[in-house]
């Protein structure tokens, strides 16, 4: 592979080179031996050669092409002064051949430059580009070819005449055809000089001086030939001729056309550099984030940009489908108010319908904005241009000179570029605002989960002769399940477990409402029915409608063994008789609080009275217990809950509290928790 | 997520309301729609028919408590019928058999809404 990339790119065009020298140099020894084919010979070496040195400056920037160029004829002319110093001094057969030696350095160096001329001449190039100059390049050869075998036909050292050899006398049809057809080929190729766009001013000046330079000494050295083309009319010399034709022809009209855009060279210098800074400053607002300093910098960009009176970005909310004021630069009052209200006007509907940049040299004259008196000056001009992405117009950004006719189309094409960046930026700092907005919506979760869970005891009331173990597992962060504590002395206790109805955060508001109401009651009301009775009366009225809370409550009187307790439509109370060994759900009637202004519970309500023993266990929970759901969506129901009861109804509270859970868990599996998992276990001992 | 479907049949006054599937705090907001829509067209007599219905939550529970008194105060009222067991349990306990009528079978509602 890397030697081949050496053979093309330095052994051939070596070998080729070599090859039109040792031609060229042949002729001199022997110029009777077959003269036509050596020339045919050394014409086809001589395109080879270029042929496989033609990208050798490819890398090069214009300007330095010039440069070289410059360089090459230099060393031409250095070539001839030397000729001319040392031709003074030689007999006529040395001249000969030394002639023979000069001749064919500059064949190698017309070669070269035509290399850089080819480079200049395909800047920008079009299909028929290579086309052109590859015929332009063969009628030089043929050139070069058949005049030399006519005048190899009628005289070898052709006399010269003050006229150069261009047109021999002998010259037939067919050959000034061809004289014809390449200076028109070349003509055509010298036209070819778009990279003179491509300077800055400074470099168009000098490239000017460099391409004056090159004229002169090439008109210097075609002048001076003569001395060596006196000797024969050989390929060489025609080639040496033609090629400086073409040198002269390409450099003079480049001249010209650098004249002609040198007038314009420092505008078009300022313009490319206002382009490239605004795309560095685009660029840069894809850096910033937040959103609000996006969409100011976009205005500001677009009062610079455009050099407009008031500027102003509307964007699309996607949930009205609106578009609506998010940024402006002296935006008359009056039209920014337009924005408040439901203002669809025309322009702006013609922009989201065309997705394209509208511009309106007459705002008072165009029926898209006539309408609107908002305008500050009427005798203005407007551009809008759509911020697109996904060919949605998320946005539109609107600039307004004091003056008609204020835009030009470069506005339109600077702003539509800009506009591509500003909408790609707005994106990304809605996309980083709107998953900031998630975080601290997580973190304000985080916290509330943390809140509530204060709300629940820290810790269980030491109370002698009773275990006492509670757990609370909410399905969300914040949930509606709660349960509670409140000593009365050292002989009572009262235990209260709630379930708020729904879920999330209006639950869980409502169970700290509730947990204060009846954490007051509680030092008031001794009796659990008299309790929950006014507890209800209060939270009916502050309740939601749609919303009820079932809760269970109880109080251990230590001195009488007795346990008393209402159920206000929460789930059965769950009693292991340690004596009776017998498990019990006790459901006392009653409505849950909430549901019913206060006559009907009341006249529900049951208060149930339990005379305790030793080791009893007494479980409070909600349904998020007996309602578990497996993957089969079957419910984890009481009799399971019983079943781990008595099976663990000898253990202390906590075993008997791990034992359901695990139990619980083990039967859910991989589901979700669907609902709060609330129980409190207590164990007289 | 567990799908619920709503569908209606009128019965003379009376609009009838078949729910189907898993009436959750995330489907509630389907039936109290249905519901409202009846209300707001002055339809008063609702019989909510349970067959289809394989779960409900305390927030679908919380649809009916939304509407009742509203309801009731204009001489309607809502009734229930064909709950399956589990789902009568989730009534029963937290007391709504007192404050609703919850009927075996359509008919007997019916017949109770005309009677």
């Amino acid at each position: 592979m890397k030697l081949k990339k050496k053979i093309k790119k330095i052994i051939l065009p070596t070998l080729f080179l070599l090859l039109v020298a040792a031609i060229n140099l042949f002729k001199f020894i022997n110029p009777e031996y077959l003269p036509g084919l050596r020339d045919l010979l050394f014409i086809v070496f001589i395109g080879a050669a270029f042929f496989s040195l033609r990208d050798l400056h490819q890398q090069v920037s214009i300007y330095s092409k010039v440069k070289i160029a410059v360089l090459y004829l230099l060393i031409l002319y250095a070539i001839y002064l030397i000729f001319m110093n040392i031709s003074g001094a030689l007999d006529t057969s040395d001249i000969f051949r030394w002639t023979a030696v000069f001749s064919t350095l500059y064949v190698v160096v017309i070669i070269l430059i035509f290399t850089i001329i080819r480079d200049l001449i395909f800047i920008q190039r079009k299909k028929a580009t290579l086309r052109n100059f590859n015929i332009a390049l063969i009628l030089i050869l043929i050139f070069s070819y058949m005049m030399d075998s006519q005048s190899l036909n009628i005289n070898i050292q052709m006399p010269s005449d003050d006229s150069g050899m261009l047109f021999p006398s002998s010259a037939n049809s067919l050959t000034i055809i061809v004289v014809i057809l390449m200076i028109y080929m070349i003509v055509l190729n010298s036209f070819r000089t778009y990279w003179v766009k491509y300077l800055n001013r400074k470099q168009k000046i000098k490239t000017f001086l460099l391409s004056g330079i090159i004229l002169g000494l090439s008109i210097l050295i075609m002048s001076k030939r003569r001395s060596f083309t006196e000797i024969g009319d050989f390929a060489d010399a025609n080639f040496i001729s033609a090629g400086f034709i073409f040198i002269i022809a390409y450099f003079s009209i480049s001249m010209l056309v650098i004249l002609l855009y040198l007038p314009t060279a420092g505008f078009l210098d300022r313009k490319e550099k206002e382009l490239s800074s605004l795309q560095k400053q685009t660029r840069s607002i894809l850096g910033v984030i937040d959103l609000e300093k996006v969409m100011q910098i976009i205005i500001e960009q677009t009062i610079e940009i455009s050099s407009a009176n008031y500027c102003w970005l509307i964007v699309n909310n996607p949930a009205t489908n609106k578009y609506e004021l998010m940024a402006e630069k002296d935006l008359p009052l009056a039209l920014a108010e337009k924005f408040s209200g439901k203002f669809d006007p025309d322009f702006i509907g013609w922009i989201k319908k065309n997705k394209t940049v509208l511009m309106i040299d007459r705002i008072s004259k165009d029926q898209r904005t006539a309408k609107i008196e908002a305008w500050k000056y009427r005798n203005g001009s407007l551009l809008g241009i759509p911020l697109i992405l996904n060919e949605v117009v998320t946005g539109m950004l609107f600039a307004v000179k004091n003056i008609e006719y204020g835009f030009v189309a470069d506005d339109k094409t600077v702003l539509s570029m800009f506009a591509n960046n500003a909408a790609l930026a707005l994106e990304n700092a809605r996309l980083v605002e709107k998953s900031l907005e998630q975080e601290m919506y997580e973190q304000e979760l985080k916290i509330a989960h943390e809140a509530q869970m204060k709300l629940l005891p820290s810790k269980m009331p030491e109370i002698k002769n009773l275990e006492i173990e509670a757990s609370c597992i909410t399905a969300n962060e914040v949930g509606g399940d709660y349960y509670d504590f409140f000593e009365f002395g050292k002989s009572k206790l009262g235990v209260v477990i709630g379930d708020v109805s729904g879920k999330g955060a209006e639950a869980a508001f409502y169970m700290a409402e509730a947990k204060g109401i009846i954490e007051s009651l509680s030092q008031i009301y001794l009796s659990p029915k008299e309790l929950l009775i006014e507890a209800n009366k209060i939270l009916f009225n502050t309740l939601d409608k749609k919303t009820f809370i079932s809760a269970l409550y109880g109080i251990f009187d230590f001195n009488n063994k007795t346990f008393h307790f209402c159920r206000a439509g929460h789930c059965p109370l769950l009693y292991w008789n340690n004596k009776k060994e017998e498990i019990y759900l006790i459901e006392p009637a009653g409505l849950a609080l909430g549901l019913d202004s206060g006559e009907y519970f009341k006249k529900t309500l049951v208060e149930e009275q339990i005379k305790f023993h030793k080791n009893d266990v007494m479980i409070f929970y909600t349904d998020g217990v007996n309602e578990a759901r497996n993957v089969e969506q079957d419910e984890f129901e009481e009799n399971r809950l019983c079943d781990v009861l008595i099976e663990n109804c000898q253990s202390n509270s906590t075993a008997i509290k791990n034992a359901i859970l695990e139990k619980i868990e083990n039967f859910v599996g991989d589901q979700n928790q669907h609902d709060d998992l609330t129980m409190v276990v207590l164990k007289p001992t | 997520m567990e799908s619920f479907e709503v569908s209606k049949r009128v019965e003379g006054k009376i609009n009838i309301l078949y729910i189907k599937g898993y009436l959750d705090a995330h489907t509630a907001p389907m039936l109290e729609d249905e519901i409202q829509g009846l209300v707001d067209n002055g339809e008063f007599q609702i019989l909510v028919n349970f067959k289809d219905l394989l779960y409900i939550s305390s927030a679908g529970l919380g649809v009916f408590m939304g509407f009742i008194e509203n309801i009731r105060s204009n001489g309607g009222d809502i009734k229930l019928s064909n709950m399956n067991s589990k789902i009568f349990r989730v009534f029963d306990l937290l007391g709504f058999p007192t404050l609703y009528d919850i009927l075996e079978e359509e008919q007997e509602a019916l017949t109770k809404f005309n009677s």
